[in-house]
Parts: structure tokens; C-alpha cells; sequence
């Protein structure tokens, strides 16, 4: 793989395949997290190290891990390095660690971390590995962060526990409930789709943003090909 | 079988890298996190008493309750700060509490350090116990949030109960209101709900102090005067009377008076019952009602049975399920005292999203579970059912009315 092709296994975690707004995966934390401009960052960045370390460990076991233990391999992982980062946290970032509650330990179900494991990190190097799961991290905290700033801003008028003039007494609290939480992932799905011209004619693999990191091969067609799901 | 075998050796072994990584960590975070804890505990001491000199340990009794996890006594003599952790019924996630209680032996300050439930009672309950002695007179729980509230207000009991009997703060005087009012659901046990709160209301006092009627109709409690003092009667479902004083203690009153000012529940509900019982025990069966059942439980009827030549016994009861909904049911004995149906006249059904796909909607399989059993083989798992635990403690709670009210029956004969 060239250097050009690595840059760009980097950064098309950060717009072009965003697990959040593009695979629209992590939903659950991503509109629990997002009521506040710190929770979120703290939740991006948690999930970030997780991915990241879980991406490479995978990635360097991939020849190791037996086919038919790889989802259970995958999530004693995934859930080592999450209670890692929770003593981590909850040692040396306590303020932290109580903001996310049990959002926290919810990582090990983040469905963009099972997934980078399963459609990147098992077929790749554990450099390209580390690249992946570092821009998906990125592109997820992005997610979380304008998430967050759109609902805190408007919802509370405040940026990050900073009170904003006129806003702070001129805001829609709404938006910092489930619903406002909603309305907010939808609005930013559809800038997100507008600015990167997703083509909208194409459904099935064709018209999938990961199409092109796993070829047609996803875990799902390959399940049909073999017959088990057919 | 090759591949198996190597399938279980590589879990096995990531297993046991990933538990030494863990441990090690653990190793190093451990002391770091037990400190914060501490650290953040003793800032809670500032918190709810700030004008403090100072803070030193006082040895917890060997007996005081679990949820009084730390007590310090303020170096000027200002009182003493008890930090507690709880659980309640409704989430096992632990609550912290850290609470002051000044020289005088009311609360001068209280503070939630941790519970992250999604529905806690928000800021100002805690606030309602400043000012308050060991008595809690007029705090109560909270609507909507009252497991929560309840086990907050039992871990602040606790921390009274510590210091009350170490004679570092007197006891506060309960008002007659409270006492009598914490002396109903003991006195007549039927009308407590899961968390031992008497659901009851108010009625027409027929010319003494104060009456209530329960909710379920299992009784009534009467307040009233006598040369001894303030006492309270009650009555259960078939007439049947007892009157004690506000300590708890049974004494002679009105009895008679009593039982003829209010009419007899049983016999009110005598056209409920017996369809309930018919419903459990069948059209076919002989009922004769039960004049008298003593005890003051759930029990609202009671008939003996007779189908064929077998004779059986049927107990109404209504005992209160989730939200307090009444929860009506009808339970048949042999002569031995093992239950041979469980009928829930009610709905086992909760209302609610949350329910809507559980073990109790398949209600048949359910009340299989109680058949046979009898008071020495029965315990309350036989009726619970993780997820669903106010109806199930319903369940249960109607099962326990209809074996005492047996044993009642049975040595009154």
C-alpha cells in the first residue's frame, strides 16, 4: 500500500466513511454524550483509545484468531482495553469518569468498534489497523463535538459549561432532551450527505460508504455466498 | 475436532492475557481510585458542614447498619458528618450520601455524592431533611422516585440510629401525627405496601379522633382517646378488633364499640369474594363463608370448600402491586395447608412498554409455579421474576396473607 492510500485510510474515517454520520453507527452514545461539549469530547476521546488499541491487537492476532471464535476473541478485547480505560479514568480523570456513567462501560457495545474489527482490522496490517481505528476515533469525537455544540449552544447557551450571551436566556432546552437529540443527528446527517454528494441512486453494496474498504465482502454477502444465511 | 480444539485455545489464552492486563492495571489503579474515593468523600464533609474546624474518625459500632459506611466527628464540637451508601429496590446502583447532624441533633446539611440513575428526585429532596431531628417528622418520600427516596431516607435513619444510640445527639421527639402513622402498618400489616408504607385514607371517624379505611380492604384503624392516652384500633376484614398504644403496645379499648361502628369488610365484599373464590376453586364447589379469620393480614374472605367429598380452603386477598395497583387474587388450600390454585383475579399483567414481552404476560405458567407448595416449602423466590418485581412481591405478599389467615383458621378451630 502506498503513502498516499494510507493518508487516506486515515482520513476517510473523518468525513467520507464517519462511522457516526455517514455509517451512522455509535447512535446510543452519540445522543446520550452529546447534551454536553466535555462529555462528549471525553467519550470520543475514551472510545478513540479503545478503538485504536483494539484495532491493532486484532489486526496482529488476525492470523491467530480461528474464524468461527473471532466475534467472541474480538469482544474480550474490545472489553479489556473499555475496563482499562475506565480504571485509567476513573483513577487519574474521576470528574470525567462520573460524567459518562455508565456510558462509559457502553463502549464495549459501540457497534463502530465491533465493526472496524470485523470489516478493517481482521483483513489489514496493524499499521493500517492503528491508521483506521485512529481516524475513525477522530471522526467519531468530530461527530460527538459538532453534536454537542449544535444541542448545548442551542439547548442550554452554553459552550462547554461557559455561559453565552443572550443565548443563555434565549435557548431551546429541548434540544438537550432525547427528541432535541434526535432532531439535531438528523440535521447533521443531512449536511454531512449534502456537502460529501452522497449518490442517493444506489441502494445495497453499490451505495454503501464502506464499499470500498471491504470490496462487496461484507460480512453479511459473505454469510449469503457460503449458504449459511441464504 | 482439530480446529475446536484450537479455537478453544486461542479464547482461552486471550482470555487470560487480557485478565493479567487487567489485573495489572487494577494493580495500579486501585490505590489511586480507593483515594479519590476518600478524597472526595472527606470534601463531602466540608460540603454539608462548611464552617468545620476540622474532622476526626469515630470507630463505627460493630452493630450499626451496613449503609453507615464512615462517621466523623467536627474537631470544634459543631456535630458529626456520617457518610452513607445505599441501594434501593428499584436499582442496584449504589447511592452515596454524606450527611451533617449538628450538637443539637438536627441535620444542618445533606448531599447525594453519587447515584447516576436516569430518574433520581433531583437536588431538593435532599434539601427537605435540613432542620430535621432523628424523628423525621413530615418527610416523606417521593412521588414518583419512591424507591429511591425511600432507601435515601432509611440510610439517613441509619445514620441517626449510629449516633442516637452512642449518645452523640439526642433523640428527637416524634410527633403523635408520625408515630401514628408508623405504627399503622405494623399494627395492621395488610395495608403496607412493598415498602412497609400504610396505604390507607381517611373516612368518616364515626365520632372518634381519626379513621382510615385501607386500600385494599383489609381493615380499618381508628384513632382515638382514652384515660391512657392516644390509642389506636384496628380492625380487620372480618370484624375482628385490637387496640394498642402509640408505642405499639396492645391494650384494652373500645372493642366492642368498635366492631359495631364499622361495618364488616368481608361481608361487604361478600358478592366479590365469592365470585373471586368460585373463579379458583369452581362453580361446582360448595362455598361457606368463614366468619372469622383472625390476624390482620391481606386477607379480605375466607370460605371453606367442599367439591366431592375433598374440602378445601379459599382466601381472598388484595395486596398492591406496581404503582400500588390493587392486585386481587383468590387462593385455594387443601386441608393441609399446600396450595392447590393460585387464581389472580387481577391482571398479572404490568401496564407499561417495559413489560410488555415478559414471563408474566404467559400468566398459566406463572401460577403453576405456586401448586403444592406449602408455608414451610415456599419462599418468596418461588414468585419472583427479575424485571417485574412489584408484581411479583404482590404475588407473594397474597400467598403469605393466605397461609397465616390458614394457620389462623385452623387454630381457632
Amino acid at each position: 500500500m502506498n503513502k498516499t492510500s494510507k493518508t487516506s485510510i486515515f482520513l476517510k474515517g473523518l468525513i467520507k466513511e464517519n462511522p457516526v454520520l455517514v455509517l451512522i453507527l455509535g447512535t446510543c452514545p452519540t445522543l446520550a454524550t452529546t447534551t454536553s461539549v466535555i462529555s462528549a469530547i471525553a467519550m470520543g476521546l475514551a472510545a478513540t483509545a479503545v478503538l485504536l488499541c483494539s484495532n491493532m491487537v486484532i489486526s496482529a492476532l488476525r492470523n491467530i484468531i480461528p474464524d468461527k471464535v473471532r466475534i467472541p476473541c474480538y469482544i474480550v478485547v474490545i472489553a479489556g482495553f473499555v475496563s482499562v480505560v475506565q480504571m485509567l479514568m476513573q483513577a487519574y480523570l474521576p470528574d470525567l469518569y462520573d460524567m459518562l456513567g455508565v456510558y462509559l462501560a457502553l463502549i464495549v457495545v459501540n457497534c463502530i468498534i465491533l465493526g472496524r474489527a470485523e470489516m478493517f482490522a481482521r483483513k489489514n496490517t496493524v499499521f493500517d489497523s492503528a491508521l483506521d481505528g485512529l481516524g475513525m476515533g477522530i471522526g467519531f469525537t468530530i461527530a460527538l463535538l459538532l453534536m454537542a455544540t449544535f444541542r448545548e449552544v442551542l439547548g442550554n447557551g452554553t459552550f462547554a459549561g461557559i455561559s453565552i450571551p443572550v443565548l443563555s436566556e434565549y435557548n431551546v432546552p429541548i434540544l438537550t432532551a432525547s427528541p432535541g437529540g434526535f432532531f439535531a443527528f438528523g440535521c447533521i446527517i443531512a449536511l454531512v450527505s449534502a456537502i460529501t454528494n452522497k449518490p442517493k441512486d444506489k441502494i445495497g453494496c453499490e451505495g454503501c460508504a464502506a464499499a470500498e474498504t471491504c470490496g462487496g465482502k461484507c460480512p453479511s454477502n459473505e454469510k449469503k455466498e457460503d449458504g449459511v444465511n441464504a | 475436532m482439530k480446529s475446536n480444539v484450537k479455537s478453544v485455545v486461542v479464547l482461552t489464552a486471550i482470555c487470560v492475557v487480557v485478565a493479567t492486563f487487567l489485573s495489572v492495571t487494577n494493580f495500579f489503579t486501585a490505590p489511586v481510585i480507593e483515594n479519590n474515593k476518600a478524597a472526595a468523600a472527606y470534601d463531602s464533609l466540608y460540603e454539608v458542614m462548611p464552617d468545620a474546624a476540622g474532622f476526626e474518625d469515630v470507630e463505627i459500632p460493630a452493630d450499626a447498619p451496613a449503609t453507615v459506611i464512615g462517621l466523623y466527628k467536627e474537631t470544634s464540637g459543631l456535630g458529626y458528618v456520617a457518610t452513607l451508601s445505599t441501594t434501593s429496590q428499584y436499582s442496584s446502583d449504589n447511592m452515596g450520601i454524606t450527611v451533617a447532624i449538628g450538637a443539637d441533633g438536627t441535620i444542618v446539611g445533606v448531599t447525594l455524592t453519587g447515584y447516576y440513575e436516569s430518574k433520581d428526585f433531583g437536588p431538593d429532596y435532599p434539601q427537605t431533611y435540613v432542620g430535621a431531628d432523628s424523628a423525621l417528622n413530615g418527610i416523606d418520600t417521593f412521588a414518583g422516585v419512591t424507591y429511591s427516596s425511600a432507601a435515601f431516607k432509611g440510610a439517613i435513619q441509619d445514620a441517626f440510629s449510629v449516633l442516637v444510640s452512642s449518645g452523640a445527639v439526642a433523640e428527637g421527639q416524634k410527633s403523635e401525627e408520625q408515630m401514628i402513622k408508623e405504627l399503622i402498618p405494623v399494627v395492621l400489616p395488610g395495608c403496607a405496601d412493598a415498602l412497609g408504607a400504610a396505604q390507607i385514607t381517611e373516612i368518616d371517624p364515626m365520632g372518634y379522633t381519626a379513621a382510615y379505611a385501607a386500600n385494599n380492604h383489609c381493615g380499618y384503624a381508628v384513632v382515638t382517646s382514652s384515660d391512657a392516652g392516644t390509642i389506636v384500633g384496628v380492625i380487620n376484614a372480618f370484624g375482628d378488633v385490637k387496640c394498642y398504644d402509640l408505642e405499639g403496645n396492645e391494650v384494652d379499648g373500645p372493642v366492642e364499640e368498635l366492631k359495631s361502628a364499622f361495618p364488616v369488610l368481608a361481608e361487604e365484599r361478600a358478592e366479590d369474594n365469592l365470585k373471586a373464590a368460585k373463579k379458583a376453586v369452581g362453580d361446582d364447589a360448595e362455598l361457606t363463608p368463614i366468619a372469622s379469620v383472625p390476624g390482620f393480614g391481606a386477607v379480605t374472605g375466607a370460605y371453606e370448600a367442599v367439591v366431592g367429598e375433598d374440602a378445601y380452603y379459599v382466601f381472598n386477598s388484595i395486596t398492591f402491586g406496581y404503582s400500588n395497583e390493587l392486585m386481587e387474587s383468590a387462593i385455594v388450600l387443601d386441608a393441609e395447608g399446600s396450595v392447590v390454585t393460585y387464581k389472580s383475579i387481577s391482571s398479572l399483567i404490568v401496564h407499561g412498554d417495559y413489560y410488555t414481552e415478559h414471563e408474566l404476560t404467559d400468566a398459566s405458567a406463572y401460577v403453576s409455579r405456586f401448586v403444592g407448595v406449602n408455608e414451610a416449602s415456599y419462599s418468596d423466590d418461588t414468585a419472583m421474576v427479575a424485571g417485574a418485581t412489584c408484581t411479583a412481591t404482590a404475588v407473594s405478599d397474597s400467598i403469605h396473607a393466605a397461609f397465616n389467615a390458614f394457620q389462623a383458621v385452623k387454630e381457632a378451630e
